[in-house]
Formats: C-alpha cells, sequence, structure tokens
C-alpha cells in the first residue's frame, strides 16, 4: 500500500517537473536545425534536449531555468545566471573575429557607423546591435537580422543592409552558394564560438564530460574541427 | 493627504488609459495563411509594447466600412494584409490626408502599386530571381547555370528584368530576358508558340528557364499551349517562385520556391518596429524584398532530366 503511493507520488512529481530530467536548451545560428539536433541527442543522451530555431523560442525556454545551454557568444551577456564551461571550436582555438563583408569596397572602417547592419538573429534586435556595436567599436545606423545565413548574401544584394557580419567559417560554407565578389571592411574584437553554459549550482561535469566526448564528426558537420 | 492625492491621480490615469499601449491594426482576411501570419506577428516582440486589433476585409468591403473601423481603432501603424487592405489603405490617405505610416504584406506588385506612396512601406510577396536562381544552383548538384532564359511582357517587368539582370550578374548569370510584346510585334500567343517554342527547347544555349510569376503570361491558354507544352518537350529545367507550380502531378517545374511565413513575419516585425521604435519614414523605407523563402524540389521531374539533388541542400521533396 505504502510503495503505491510512493510511486503514485512519483509520478506526480516527474509529471509536475519537480523531479525532471536535466534540460538542455540549444539555440545557435550557423548551421540548420536538424544537423544540431543530430548531433546534440547523440552526445549528451539522458538528457532533455531541445533545439531552437529562432531566438523567441529559445528565449522562452529560459523561463524554465534548463541546468544547460549551448549558445553563442552574445548569450553571455544576456542573462549572469550561467557560466561558460567549454566551447566548440576551429583548429586550435575556440576564439573567432567576425568580419564585416559589403558589395561595395567604396565602404571604409572609419565610416561604417553611417552604415545598415545585416547579421544572424542570435538576440533581440537592440541585444544584437549592442553586442556587434561592442565588438566592432562602432555605432550602426541599424540592424536587420535573418534566421539562416543563407539569407545574408540576399539582404546586402537587394541593398536591405550595407554589410554583413559574419563568422569566417560561415561565410566560407557560403561560397558553394554565392560568388558575389565581396569586400572585407572590417574584423571584430574575438567572440568566442559556441559554448556550453551550465547554470550557477547544477552540477557541470556530465554535461562537460557529454560536449568533450561529443564525435569530431558530429562537431565538424555543425562546421567545427571540435570542442575544448 | 498627499498620498491620498498621489493614489486619486494614479487611479485617474489608469482609467483614462495613460498607461494603455499603443495599437497596431492589422488589415486582413479571412484564409489560413493570414491567420498564421497574424499569429506569428501578434505573438512577436511587438507584444511587450503594442496592442493589436485585427479588422477583417473582404473583396466586398467598401471604404466607408473600413474608414469607419479604422477611426474606431485609432491606430499608431497599420498592417495591411492582401492588395484590397492596401487599396482601402490608398483611399483612406488620399481623403484622410493621415499620417499613420502603414507596412503591406502578402500582395503582388507593390513596387509598382506603392511607388509614390509616401505612408505606405512594405515587403514584397515575390520570391525574388536572384533568390530562386542562386539557390537552384546550389540544390542540384554540379548543374552549370550560366544562361537563363525568361520571357516577359516589356509594358509591366521591364523594371523588374533590369533589377535581375544587375543582380544575377553579380553571380555571373546572364538572363536572357525576351519582350515577347516586342518580339511577337502583338501576336504573343503566336510568337510563344513558335519561337518561344524553340528558345525553351534549346538545351544547348539556355541552362534553365526562369518563369515569372506573371497573370498575362500565365492565362490558363497560354498555359497549356505554351508553357506546360514547352516544359514536358524540353530538357532544360524550369524554375518558379511558387510551389503549387512544382507539384510533381504537374509535371512543370522542377524547383520552386515560396514565401516562409515565419521569415516575412520577422521581416514585418523588424520593419514595424523601425517606424514605432527608431522613427523611420515609409517614404524612405519604400518596398523591400521578400527575404526567407522555402524550398520545393520536384523529384519526378529531376529523375527525367537527369538532375541530383545536392545532399547539403535543404529543400522539401514533393514526390
Amino acid at each position: 500500500m505504502n510503495f503505491k503511493y510512493f510511486l503514485i507520488w512519483i509520478v506526480i512529481f516527474f509529471e509536475t517537473g519537480l523531479i525532471r530530467a536535466e534540460e538542455l536548451s540549444v539555440f545557435f545560428t550557423n548551421t540548420s536545425v536538424k544537423k544540431v539536433e543530430k548531433a546534440m541527442k547523440e552526445s549528451f543522451q539522458g538528457v532533455d534536449v531541445t533545439v531552437f530555431g529562432r531566438f523567441r523560442d529559445f528565449k522562452e525556454s529560459l523561463k524554465s531555468n534548463p541546468a544547460f545551454v549551448i549558445a553563442d557568444d552574445i548569450f553571455s551577456t544576456l542573462t549572469p545566471d550561467y557560466d561558460r564551461v567549454a566551447s566548440f571550436k576551429i583548429g586550435a582555438s575556440s576564439k573567432i573575429n567576425l568580419i564585416l563583408l559589403s558589395l561595395d569596397e567604396g565602404w571604409k572602417k572609419k565610416d561604417i557607423s553611417k552604415g545598415k547592419i545585416g547579421a544572424l538573429e542570435s538576440g533581440d534586435r537592440k541585444e544584437i546591435q549592442k553586442f556587434l556595436e561592442d565588438k566592432f567599436s562602432k555605432t550602426f545606423d541599424s540592424v536587420k537580422t535573418v534566421s539562416k545565413p543563407e539569407d545574408l548574401f540576399p539582404l546586402m544584394v537587394f541593398k536591405s543592409v550595407d554589410f554583413i557580419a559574419i563568422e569566417p567559417h560561415v561565410y566560407e560554407e557560403l561560397k558553394s552558394r554565392f560568388s558575389a565578389a565581396v569586400f572585407e571592411i572590417a574584423k571584430s574584437k574575438e567572440i568566442s564560438l559556441p559554448s556550453l553554459y551550465v547554470k550557477k549550482g547544477a552540477d557541470a561535469a556530465k554535461a562537460i564530460q557529454a560536449f568533450k566526448a561529443m564525435k569530431t564528426e558530429d562537431a565538424t558537420t555543425l562546421g567545427f574541427s571540435g570542442v575544448e | 493627504m498627499k498620498k491620498n492625492i498621489v493614489m486619486i491621480i494614479f487611479i485617474m490615469c489608469l482609467c483614462s488609459n495613460a498607461f494603455a499601449k499603443d495599437l497596431i491594426a492589422i488589415i486582413t482576411k479571412k484564409g489560413k495563411d493570414f491567420e498564421d501570419l497574424t499569429k506569428q506577428i501578434t505573438t512577436s516582440d511587438l507584444i511587450d509594447k503594442f496592442e493589436f486589433k485585427e479588422i477583417q476585409v473582404t473583396n466586398a468591403t467598401t471604404y466607408e466600412e473600413f474608414q469607419k473601423a479604422v477611426k474606431e481603432a485609432n491606430p499608431k501603424l497599420m498592417i495591411l494584409m492582401d492588395n484590397k487592405s492596401v487599396s482601402l489603405a490608398k483611399e483612406f490617405y488620399e481623403k484622410e490626408k493621415s499620417k499613420i505610416q502603414s507596412v503591406a504584406i502578402m500582395g503582388l506588385n507593390y513596387k509598382t502599386m506603392l511607388a509614390n506612396e509616401k505612408n505606405i512601406c512594405g515587403i514584397a510577396y515575390e520570391v525574388p530571381s536572384y533568390t530562386l536562381l542562386t539557390q537552384f544552383k546550389f540544390a542540384s548538384e554540379g548543374k552549370k547555370l550560366s544562361n537563363v532564359l525568361s520571357f516577359y511582357r516589356g509594358s509591366v517587368f521591364s523594371e523588374f528584368i533590369k533589377e535581375s539582370k544587375e543582380r544575377l550578374a553579380l553571380e555571373k548569370i546572364t538572363l536572357n530576358a525576351v519582350d515577347v510584346e516586342k518580339e511577337g510585334a502583338g501576336d504573343v500567343a503566336g510568337f510563344l508558340s513558335s519561337k518561344g517554342m524553340e528558345m525553351a527547347k534549346d538545351a544547348n544555349k539556355y541552362d534553365a528557364v526562369y518563369v515569372i510569376l506573371d497573370s498575362g503570361l500565365l492565362t490558363p491558354e497560354l498555359f497549356g499551349n505554351f508553357w506546360l507544352k514547352s516544359s514536358q518537350e524540353s530538357k532544360v529545367p524550369y524554375l518558379v517562385g511558387a510551389e503549387s507550380l512544382t507539384s510533381p502531378k504537374m509535371n512543370f517545374a522542377v524547383f520552386g520556391m515560396g514565401p516562409n511565413l515565419q521569415d516575412l513575419a520577422s521581416q514585418t516585425v523588424q520593419m514595424v518596429q523601425s517606424i514605432l521604435e527608431d522613427g523611420k519614414k515609409c517614404e524612405k523605407i519604400k518596398v523591400e524584398d521578400l527575404i526567407g523563402v522555402n524550398q520545393y524540389w520536384n523529384k519526378k521531374k529531376a529523375s527525367s532530366l537527369e538532375l541530383k539533388k545536392n545532399p547539403k541542400a535543404e529543400v522539401n521533396e514533393l514526390e
């Protein structure tokens, strides 16, 4: 009898989320949701993994306080509640510089404050603008965001923006889709590649272990050479 | 005593809507796409600062009905869905001399329709030729795409063709656009069924046929007698900015695209934010090109044309 009631309470706790499998919310913008889902679910077994394709949905997921998050560098500026514990890497480094590309070679770094910048939707509009202005040490007239890397080139071609901010390895991928000649106007300060963040107070060990055990081939499909 | 006065003033403010959010009116029609897009917009970041009111219109809605509904709503901005909403709004601006800014979406030919409008800007609903052709090139592994044929009416699409040629030249794609009104000397149907047919089947000269969504050239007669016939007799792939024309049953286009509604909602929200939060004016914004699209791959047609899909291409495969 007691055991039956004990089981009922366990079910209630699980259903209400008072006991829950650890949650991993994933949102980074450089590659497709399908590829990310495959890589994460293989590495993080036993963890409740949700991969988001849109920032607004990811932001909503943070209200449930997931123990782990994998996200772009801008995430570190959005909340003080998480610590970065590991990152993807390219070559030997987990740091890169964003590049500012334009179809118009007339743009000079000293003038970019007059321009409109295109970027991937890694945060709210104002958060992205603030992040980019900090990393490029310049203000911008305005920011336009898109959800997929392949939508950045059309933004420039249609003159919706004057230049785009993009990670070099993402630009290399886009070269297989677009051959329009572009000019590098500026380089940003260093940013981190997408990283694993752990909520303060949560047990990081298991998550770090799973992240670092990610197969190289899975990291490669996401555009990285490994994790560190 | 002071506390009571402050309390009274606070309650009066609450009652007088001093803290009420500004209103965005969405002029919309019945239909799944309209409803989906409205939902995306009304649950976006705009919800933090604005309220929404939907005003439904039909093709039978009169100007007086529209005017009454807008005046009652007293919006800060209008989102106009479909050409009917835009027509009603244009009349509203002419008669009321209103300065409310409006964003037009989900309608056709906005670049022409809104060219002289000071208070209406928007997003074109047509898939840009640049997007269609560059993404077809990526999706069809190893396919050369240097010379693309297209037929158009010079009286309507000259500016569009000029812009398309400039954009495609960036990708080293030459758009060979044939003005059927000029070449046909008044007999468009005759030209297409003779010379047009010959050109469309010339796989040595052309790598693809780009089908412009022009109701004047895609009449039922021309579609049956020229477009469908030529696409089925030709080894040249047909590309079109519409999902329905990519259906395997129709056996027409091998690759198509259509607007992605989530991306369109995001593009709309950003335009609204630039007006209401950044103070930009529609007169400067004008009409933007559509950015986010869905891609469709007609498997059966691709197989008959010996086209191989790039495994990296994220397309909807239609069987």
